[in-house]
């Protein structure tokens, strides 16, 4: 069993970052995280979190635009109260506080991104995996070795 | 095939040696209500609990069964099965209408003609140990279809509560196996008197042979009669009376995908009273509504079964009746239909 | 309660007979102790059949869906009023196709409840001013043992905390107000915030390994109406299928987020459900958030506007970076 190795899942919405530059360096994160993009943070679905922490995510960040400045204009508006009441209810049912966050970054903090994914991936290193929530099936592999399928990056 | 008596002592005693090599589920307590499931030791089973929440037909069609896995690669398309039964298992304390009920699903599952390897596997593998009910519940109405509460069949090993002590009846060779070794002794005159006396009161706790030669026929003339509106009226269209049905057996089949190239082939339990139960990909659906389920399930029970398996698909164990959320009771639908022109 | 039964039964063959309704929609005695049965009348003759207990715990509300262009009567307690204005207020029930017998409620007893404190199969009750006498079965022969319980030992938890026991709105009132108990409707959600992540999480999972994905729960939900609910796309499938712990903990996580704002503490989710999983503690958890985090409670005014449909622009929170 190797060691463990926090595994977050990041949906960034695509207005979020505003430079050219900080787009194209976007994918430079610590390892363990992954992206999603999404074309508004009030596109996400819960179940696309809680799917997430049922197929193994350890730590999950949702990065969108400030409310006001949504390219949409209300979608995270919108996505602030579900965003709220999922994260107090994943809570209620063990998925520890700091886990799950959400960050708008505003027209200027773009440049945090990064710093932001490496707070969540220490939080949740010192947290450990989540232990709160059965996790999906998985296969054991194609002899029966044990080893799980795993999607190639 | 003799009846031979065990001190309760000594029943304790026998089932905590079968553990050794068994796994043993019994009626057993969760969250304040029995049900059949593995035990630790002979303290923890309900030897009073008649008619458990969940029927024990969960230990032969699992709600929930992985039937293969699939693993897609440059090699092909590899499907891996499960493994079968580990430990021989028993299934202590089943009363007569669940193990007739486990006969009906033998005539769909475990034919000579149609064997269900998952289904067939674990009844092979399955030592079923039954007891007869001294007390009937007011909802057990197992004599009016055909039953009697110390009904024998279906059972390898057979209990009689005698008061001081079990009347024990081994029924089949499995059923010997696991009186080996045990301390039995002949029974007397009195014993059998009063293993009569028990199953005489009980049978006078519950209701008469009702005419389901009768029925079935109503039930072929009925079908548009508005005696279903009413019946269907306040059904929420869950999955209780089915999935607690000892006898219900519908299934659906689904791919679980893990990952784009690996996944898991499922079989769940499915109810013909969900409204999406038979809709059709066109978008059809030959029983819209409560009316059609509702019948349905009646008509599947007391004439399609007949007719097709020679066996009725109701036991009268009543578990219907104590749980369906809005009291809609099988009993008062069949003495409706009787009475119906 | 009687006089309220005579009320209940006046009214609706009154309806009936002027043809201002088509149905009425009430309880009836069931087949069992401690169980009435909904009951749809729609001839005079049979508002005979109409009773009233506190074993009346459905919530009739839920038979309300897809009523359009006709009119029907509903004798509904506080939950189930508080249901019909939900219903209202996400348009999916006109005020004016519904008749409202409002009945203000004393709490329903928990049948599960009383059978647990008797030493015997419950053969009869009956109701005796605050206590519920209680006929249990013995030997074939022999009188039915007595036992006498205080009602206010016997209520369902969510009759229990309730808030709202007088329909908020009504075109009738088949008896006097009752006096509203100064409780915390939150009290259950309350004492599982008091337990660590890892206790939660541990009673969580074991409330949801007893799920059999029957939907009773569902389906007894007066505001669980999507024609096709979550748990039957294909594309995507959300969630497992079938009674896996993931699936079942999805299901049990997905049902109760979508009631966020919308469940109105009835209780008859948690009445339905054959394996009596905790689903008070478990709804009870958003209800609480939304009232702690926007000041609202679903049911309780036509035209509110449901939580998660509206913003304020400045409303927290800030989730600053």
């Amino acid at each position: 069993m190797s060691e463990w190795r926090p595994q977050v899942l990041v949906f960034l919405c695509q207005w979020a970052l505003k430079s050219d530059s900080e787009w194209a360096h976007r994918t430079e994160l610590p390892p363990g995280a992954r992206i999603i993009e999404v074309p508004c943070s009030g596109r996400l679905n819960p179940f696309l979190l809680l799917s997430a922490l049922q197929q193994g995510a350890d730590g999950l960040l949702v990065v969108g635009c400030e409310p006001g400045r949504c390219h949409y204009k209300e979608g995270n508006y919108l996505a602030r109260r579900k965003f709220a009441t999922l994260q107090s209810f994943l809570a209620h049912l063990g998925v520890e506080q700091d886990r799950v966050q959400v960050v708008w970054l505003s027209e200027t903090e773009s440049g945090k991104f990064p710093g932001v994914v490496a707070n969540l991936i220490n939080t949740v290193r010192q947290l450990g995996p989540l232990e709160a929530l059965a996790k999906r099936a998985t296969i054991s592999g194609s002899k029966g070795t044990g080893a799980p399928c795993t999607i190639e990056a | 095939m003799t009846r031979q008596k065990i001190s309760r002592a000594d029943l304790g005693a026998l089932l905590a040696k079968l553990q050794q090599d068994y796994t043993v589920y019994a009626p057993a307590e969760v969250a304040g209500y029995s049900t059949f499931r593995p035990i630790t030791s002979p303290e923890e089973v309900d030897w009073y609990c008649l008619v458990t929440r969940k029927p024990p037909k969960e230990l032969f069609f699992p709600q929930s069964e992985t039937l293969f896995e699939y693993i897609c690669s440059s090699d092909g398309l590899a499907l891996h099965p499960g493994e079968g039964v580990q430990r021989e298992r028993i299934l202590w304390g089943v009363r007569p209408c669940d193990a007739r009920a486990m006969l009906v699903q033998d005539t769909v599952f475990n034919t000579s003609e149609a064997r269900d390897v998952y289904y067939s596997n674990k009844r092979e593998h399955t030592t079923i140990v039954g007891i007869g009910c001294n007390e009937p519940l007011q909802t057990c109405f197992c004599t009016s279809v055909g039953g009697r509460p110390f009904r024998h069949e279906g059972f390898d090993l057979f209990l009689t509560d005698i008061g001081d002590a079990y009347l024990v009846e081994a029924l089949t060779p499995k059923g010997d196996k696991l009186l080996e070794g045990s301390e039995l002794f002949p029974v007397s005159q009195a014993d059998l008197r009063t293993a009569q006396a028990v199953e005489q009161a009980a049978r006078q706790r519950l209701p008469a042979p009702i005419d389901l030669e009768h029925i079935q026929k109503r039930l072929q003339e009925m079908i548009n009669s508005p005696f279903w509106d009413e019946a269907q009226a306040p059904c929420l269209g869950c999955g209780i009376c089915t999935f607690l049905c000892p006898v219900c057996h519908c299934f659906d089949i689904v791919d679980e995908p893990v990952n784009a190239s690996c996944g898991l082939r499922v079989r769940n339990w499915d109810t013909c009273q969900y409204c999406i139960y038979t809709l059709e990909a066109s978008g059809h659906n030959p029983r819209p509504g409560g009316r059609e389920r509702v019948r349905q399930r009646l008509m599947h029970k007391f004439d399609y079964q007949p007719l097709r398996q020679n066996v009725l698909g109701c036991v009268g164990c009543g578990r219907c009746v104590q749980l369906c959320p809005v009291n809609i009771d099988i009993r008062q639908l069949l003495v409706g239909i009787g009475a119906t022109e | 309660m009687q006089e309220l039964v005579q009320a209940i039964r006046e009214e609706a063959r009154r309806l009936l007979e002027t043809g201002q309704v088509e149905l009425v929609i009430g309880f009836a005695e069931g087949t069992l102790p401690m169980h009435s049965a909904p009951v749809f009348v729609r001839q005079v003759a049979d508002t005979n059949r109409l009773t009233w207990n506190s074993f009346a715990e459905n919530n009739l509300a839920r038979y309300l869906r897809g009523v359009r262009n006709k009119k029907v009567a509903i004798v509904a307690k506080g939950c189930d009023v508080r249901a019909i204005v939900a219903l209202i207020n996400e348009h999916q029930l006109e005020r004016d196709n519904v008749y409202i017998i409002g009945v203000p409620c004393r709490g329903m007893m928990d049948r599960r409840v009383v059978t647990r404190r008797v030493p015997g199969e419950v053969a009869a009750v009956r109701e005796e001013g605050d206590e519920l006498v209680v006929d249990v079965r013995t030997e074939t022969g022999t009188a039915p043992q007595v036992v006498r319980l205080p009602r206010s030992e016997l209520l369902h938890r969510s009759c229990a905390t309730c808030i709202q026991p007088n329909p908020v709105i009504y075109d009738v009132l088949a008896a006097e107000p009752v006096e509203v108990w100064a409780v915390d409707p939150y009290a259950y959600v309350r004492e599982m915030e008091r337990r660590s992540p890892a206790e939660r999480a541990a009673y969580f999972a074991a409330e949801a390994a007893r799920c059999i994905r029957c939907y009773a729960c569902r389906q007894a939900c007066p505001m669980c109406y999507c024609e096709e609910c979550f748990v039957d796309h294909t594309a995507p499938r959300w969630i497992e299928s079938g009674a896996t712990a993931s699936g079942l903990q999805g299901w049990q996580i997905g049902r109760a987020y979508h009631l966020t704002g919308r469940c109105v503490d009835c209780g008859a989710c948690e009445r339905a459900c054959p394996t009596e999983i905790d689903l008070v503690y478990l709804n009870g958890k958003l209800r609480k958030d939304v009232w702690d985090l926007y000041g609202f409670e679903p049911g309780m005014g036509l035209g509110q506007l449901p939580p998660l449909a509206v913003f304020l622009p400045d409303e927290g929170p800030e989730f600053r970076p």
